[in-house]
C-alpha cells in the first residue's frame, strides 16, 4: 500500500502533474459544452428542414443538402473529420485548435442530433399539427409552441445520451495537439512511464462527469414528466 | 356563409369525394351522417383546408379559398373552429394555456385578456377548477369540452365538429352533446359529422346523408328521418335506428 | 429509392471534392505558409513549438521561455502542422528529423544540437533477469562491432551498405521475445511492406540471436509501448525511448544502445 501512495505521489503531485489533468478537463469541458450547443442548434435546424419537407413537400433543395450532410458526417469517423478540418479545411491558416475541435465535434454531433430530433418530431401525433393549424397558427408557430416542446421531452434521454457520447468522443482531440483530459493523462504517462494510474484517473474523471450528467438529466426528465401524471 | 361547388378529393387513386355541392347559411346547424368511408370527415376537413381539395371550389364568406395562399388560409382558419374526434389537446400545457395559446401567440389578445376570456368560457362549461390542470388529468368528456372551449376562444364564425363523441365512453357523450346543444341555441353556425341520430333529430336545421363521396339526400330532420326518399338512406336508417 | 441514389451520388461527389481539396490545399499550403522566423535555439522564445508527445523534444520544449508547446500524437502530424504554418518549429530526435527533411524540400534543420539523450530498451519492473540478460548481449554486440555495423547501415552516409544478417548458427530455442514499438520513427523503426525495419529492429534481432530468443515485433501507438511492457503484453519496449529519472521509477532500462540529440526543424523559406 505504501508503494501505491508513493506511485500516486510521483504520478500526480511531483512537478504538479495533476495540473495536466485539470487543464485537460477544462479543455474537454469547453469543447464539449460549445460543441453540444452548436450540435443542438444545427441539429434542430436540420431536423426541422427534413420534417418540413416530409410533411409539406417544401424545401426540396435544403432537404437534399441536409441528407448529403447526414450521409457524409455519419459515414465517416469523427477523428478523420477532425483531422480534415484541421489539416485540410484550415490548411495554412493559424487557427485556434479549440475552435477547430468545437467545430468538428459540433458538426459531427449535429448529424446525430438531427436524426434524434426528427424521430421525435415524427413521433408526435399528426393531430397536434392539425390542432395547431385549425386554430390558425402557422407552421412555424405550431412547430415552436406545440410540436417541439413535446418532441423535446420524448427525445431528452436520447439527446442526453448523445451529449455523453460527445463528451467521450472529444478524447480524440489530442490528435490535433489539444491538451484535453485524455491527452493530460497521456502527458503524465509519457513523463513518468507509469501507465496505469494516469489511465485510471482519466477514466474516473470521465465517469464522474457522465454520472453527474446522467443525474441532471434524470432530474430534468422528472420535471418534464409532471404533466403526464394521471 | 360557405358555398361548396363540385368538390372532388382523391387520395392517390382513391376518389373519396366525387362532386359535392352544398351551401351552409349563417346560423344553420348542419349534421352530416353516413356510413364510414362515405367521405363525410374528409368533406369537413376540406372546409378549413386541412385537406386540400383535388378540384372544385369552396367560397367562405364570399371568397374562394381553395387557391388561397398559406397566410390567407391561416387567417380564415381563425374563423372556423374545429373539434376533433381525439380532442388533440396539447398535453404539455395546462388547460388555461391550451385555450389561450392561439389568441395570445397570434396577437389577438393580451395574455391577461386571454386568461380572462379562458376563465369566462371555463366557467360557462363548469370546468373553471381544471384551469391549472393538464389534459392527462381530465376525463374524455372533459377533454372534449375543453377542446370546444379552445376553439371558441378564437371567436369563430362557424364551428366544425368531426365525430366529437366517437372516442368517448358512453356515459360521457351526454355532457359533450349538451354543450353543443347550448352552442346551437346561442346561434352558432355548426357543421357536425356524427353518428348521434338523437342529436341530429333534436338540434339540426338540416341533415345531410353522404355515401360513396356524394350527398345523396339532405332535408329537415323531420323529412329526413320520417320520410326518407333515397334507398341507400332508407337502408342506412333501418340499420342505425 | 431514386432519391436515395441521388443522395449517395451527391455524398460521393462531396467526398471526391474534399479529396481534391486536399491536393489543392497541399499545394497551396506550401506557398502561403508564413515565412520562417526561427534560425537558432534562441529564436524559439515565445514561439509555438510542435513536438511528439513522449519524446525528449516534448520535455525540452517545455523549458523554452514563453513558448507554446503543441503536443501531437505523431511526429508526422507535428511536421504537417509546421509545413502549414500552424506552428513555428518542431523539436524532434535528430535521425527522424533527417528523414522528414529529406522527404520535405520545404523544411530544413536548424543546425543546433539540443538535448543529448540515451536510447535504451524498456523492461517491466521486476524483470531484472531479462534486463541483465540483454545488457550482457548488448556488451557482446558492442565489443564485437555488430552494433556499429547496424548503426552504420541505418545512419550516416554509408546507409544500406552493411545490412545485419542473423548468423547461420543462431539458435532460437528459448522461446518468443515480444518487442513493442511504434514504427513511425525512421530510421530507428518504420514499416517496409508489412515488416518493421530499422536500427531498433536489427539491434533487437542481434540481441535475440545472441541470447537464443525468437524475436516477434508488435507495432502499436507510441503511447501504448510502455503500457504493453508493464502489462506483460510485450517483454521489451524499443522505440527510441530515452531514459529519465522519472521514468526509471516505473520501468527498468537496459544500458544505452545509442545516443541521439534533439534538433529543430523549421520551414525553408
Amino acid at each position: 500500500m505504501g508503494n501505491f501512495f508513493e506511485q500516486f505521489y510521483d504520478t500526480f503531485i511531483v512537478k504538479s502533474r495533476w495540473m495536466w489533468l485539470l487543464q485537460g478537463l477544462g479543455n474537454t469541458m469547453l469543447i464539449t459544452v460549445f460543441a453540444v450547443i452548436l450540435g443542438m442548434l444545427l441539429g434542430f435546424l436540420i431536423a426541422i428542414v427534413r420534417t418540413t419537407h416530409d410533411k409539406t413537400g417544401k424545401l426540396v433543395i435544403p432537404n437534399l443538402i441536409c441528407r448529403v450532410y447526414l450521409t457524409v458526417i455519419r459515414g465517416t469517423p469523427v477523428v478523420v473529420q477532425l483531422l480534415i478540418i484541421y489539416f485540410v479545411v484550415f490548411a495554412s491558416v493559424p487557427i485556434n485548435k479549440i475552435f477547430v475541435a468545437i467545430l468538428a465535434f459540433g458538426l459531427n454531433s449535429a448529424a446525430y442530433v438531427a436524426e434524434i430530433v426528427r424521430s421525435g418530431i415524427m413521433s408526435i401525433d399528426n393531430g397536434q399539427f392539425e390542432a395547431g393549424a385549425s386554430l390558425g397558427l402557422n407552421y412555424a408557430k405550431t412547430m415552436l409552441f406545440i410540436i417541439l416542446p413535446q418532441a423535446f421531452k420524448n427525445i431528452l434521454p436520447a439527446l442526453a445520451n448523445e451529449f455523453i457520447v460527445l463528451l467521450k468522443e472529444t478524447s480524440v482531440a489530442g490528435y490535433i495537439a489539444i491538451q484535453d483530459l485524455t491527452k493530460g493523462g497521456d502527458q503524465i504517462r509519457s513523463d513518468t512511464y507509469n501507465a496505469f494510474l494516469p489511465l485510471l484517473a482519466v477514466a474516473a474523471i470521465y465517469l464522474v462527469i457522465v454520472m453527474f450528467l446522467t443525474y441532471l438529466v434524470s432530474r430534468l426528465e422528472r420535471r418534464l414528466a409532471k404533466n403526464d401524471r394521471r | 356563409m360557405i358555398d361548396v361547388k363540385n368538390l372532388h378529393k382523391s387520395f392517390g387513386k382513391l376518389d373519396v369525394l366525387k362532386g359535392i355541392d352544398t351551401t351552409i347559411e349563417k346560423g344553420e346547424k348542419v349534421v352530416i351522417i353516413g356510413p364510414s368511408g362515405s367521405g363525410k370527415s374528409t368533406f369537413l376537413r376540406c372546409l378549413n383546408l386541412l385537406e386540400k381539395p383535388t378540384s372544385g371550389e369552396i367560397f367562405f364568406e364570399g371568397k374562394e379559398i381553395t387557391h388561397a395562399k398559406t397566410s390567407e388560409v391561416n387567417l380564415l382558419r381563425r374563423k372556423m373552429g374545429m373539434v376533433f374526434q381525439h380532442f388533440n389537446l396539447f398535453p404539455h400545457m395546462t388547460i388555461r394555456k391550451n385555450i389561450t395559446l392561439a389568441p395570445v401567440k397570434l396577437g389577438l389578445l393580451s395574455k391577461e385578456e386571454a386568461d380572462q376570456c379562458a376563465d369566462d368560457l371555463l366557467k360557462k362549461v363548469g370546468l373553471l377548477d381544471k384551469a391549472e390542470q393538464y389534459p392527462a388529468q381530465l376525463s374524455g368528456g372533459q377533454k372534449q369540452r375543453i377542446a370546444i372551449v379552445r376553439a371558441l376562444a378564437m371567436n369563430p364564425d362557424v364551428m366544425l365538429f368531426d365525430e366529437p363523441t366517437s372516442a368517448l365512453d358512453p356515459e360521457m357523450v351526454g355532457e359533450v352533446l349538451q354543450l353543443m346543444k347550448q352552442l346551437a341555441n346561442e346561434g352558432m353556425t355548426m357543421v357536425v359529422v356524427t353518428h348521434e341520430m338523437g342529436f341530429a333529430r333534436e338540434v339540426a336545421s338540416r341533415v345531410v346523408f353522404m355515401a360513396d363521396g356524394q350527398i345523396l339526400e339532405q332535408a329537415s330532420p323531420d323529412m329526413f328521418f320520417n320520410h326518407p326518399q333515397n334507398d341507400r338512406l332508407k337502408e342506412f336508417l333501418s340499420k342505425v335506428l | 429509392m431514386n432519391r436515395k441514389t441521388v443522395a449517395s451520388i451527391a455524398a460521393a461527389s462531396i467526398l471526391a471534392g474534399a479529396m481534391s481539396l486536399t491536393v489543392l490545399s497541399g499545394c497551396g499550403g506550401e506557398s502561403s505558409a508564413p515565412a520562417n522566423t526561427v534560425n537558432s535555439a534562441d529564436d524559439l522564445v515565445g514561439k509555438s513549438i510542435g513536438v511528439q508527445l513522449g519524446t525528449t523534444g516534448a520535455v525540452v520544449a517545455e523549458d523554452v521561455e514563453g513558448a507554446t508547446v503543441e503536443k501531437y500524437n505523431k511526429g508526422v502530424d507535428a511536421v504537417q502542422a509546421l509545413k502549414q504554418g500552424k506552428i513555428d518549429a518542431v523539436i524532434i530526435d535528430q535521425e527522424p528529423a533527417k528523414v522528414f527533411v529529406e522527404k520535405n524540400s520545404d523544411l530544413k534543420i536548424v543546425e543546433e544540437d539540443y538535448a543529448v539523450e540515451d536510447y535504451a530498451i524498456a523492461v517491466a519492473k521486476g524483470n531484472e533477469a531479462l534486463r541483465d540478460e540483454i545488457n550482457g548481449a548488448l556488451k557482446t554486440l558492442k565489443d564485437n562491432g555488430t552494433l556499429d555495423q547496424i548503426s552504420k547501415n541505418w545512419i550516416g552516409d554509408e546507409a544500406g551498405s552493411t545490412p545485419y544478417e542473423s548468423p547461420a548458427d543462431a539458435k532460437h530455442d528459448k522461446g518468443k521475445l515480444v518487442m513493442a514499438t511504434n514504427a513511425e520513427f525512421p530510421p530507428y523503426e518504420s514499416m517496409e511492406g508489412d515488416k518493421v525495419v530499422g536500427y531498433d529492429a536489427d539491434m533487437m534481432q542481434a540481441v535475440c540471436d545472441t541470447l537464443g530468443y525468437e524475436l516477434s515485433i508488435e507495432n502499436m501507438a507510441f503511447d501504448s509501448v510502455i503500457t504493453a511492457v508493464q502489462s506483460g503484453k510485450a517483454d521489451v519496449g524499443v522505440a527510441g525511448l530515452s531514459v529519465t529519472p522519472d521514468r526509471e521509477k516505473n520501468v527498468l532500462f537496459t544500458d544505452s544502445y545509442a545516443t541521439s540529440h534533439q534538433v529543430i526543424i523549421v520551414r525553408n523559406s
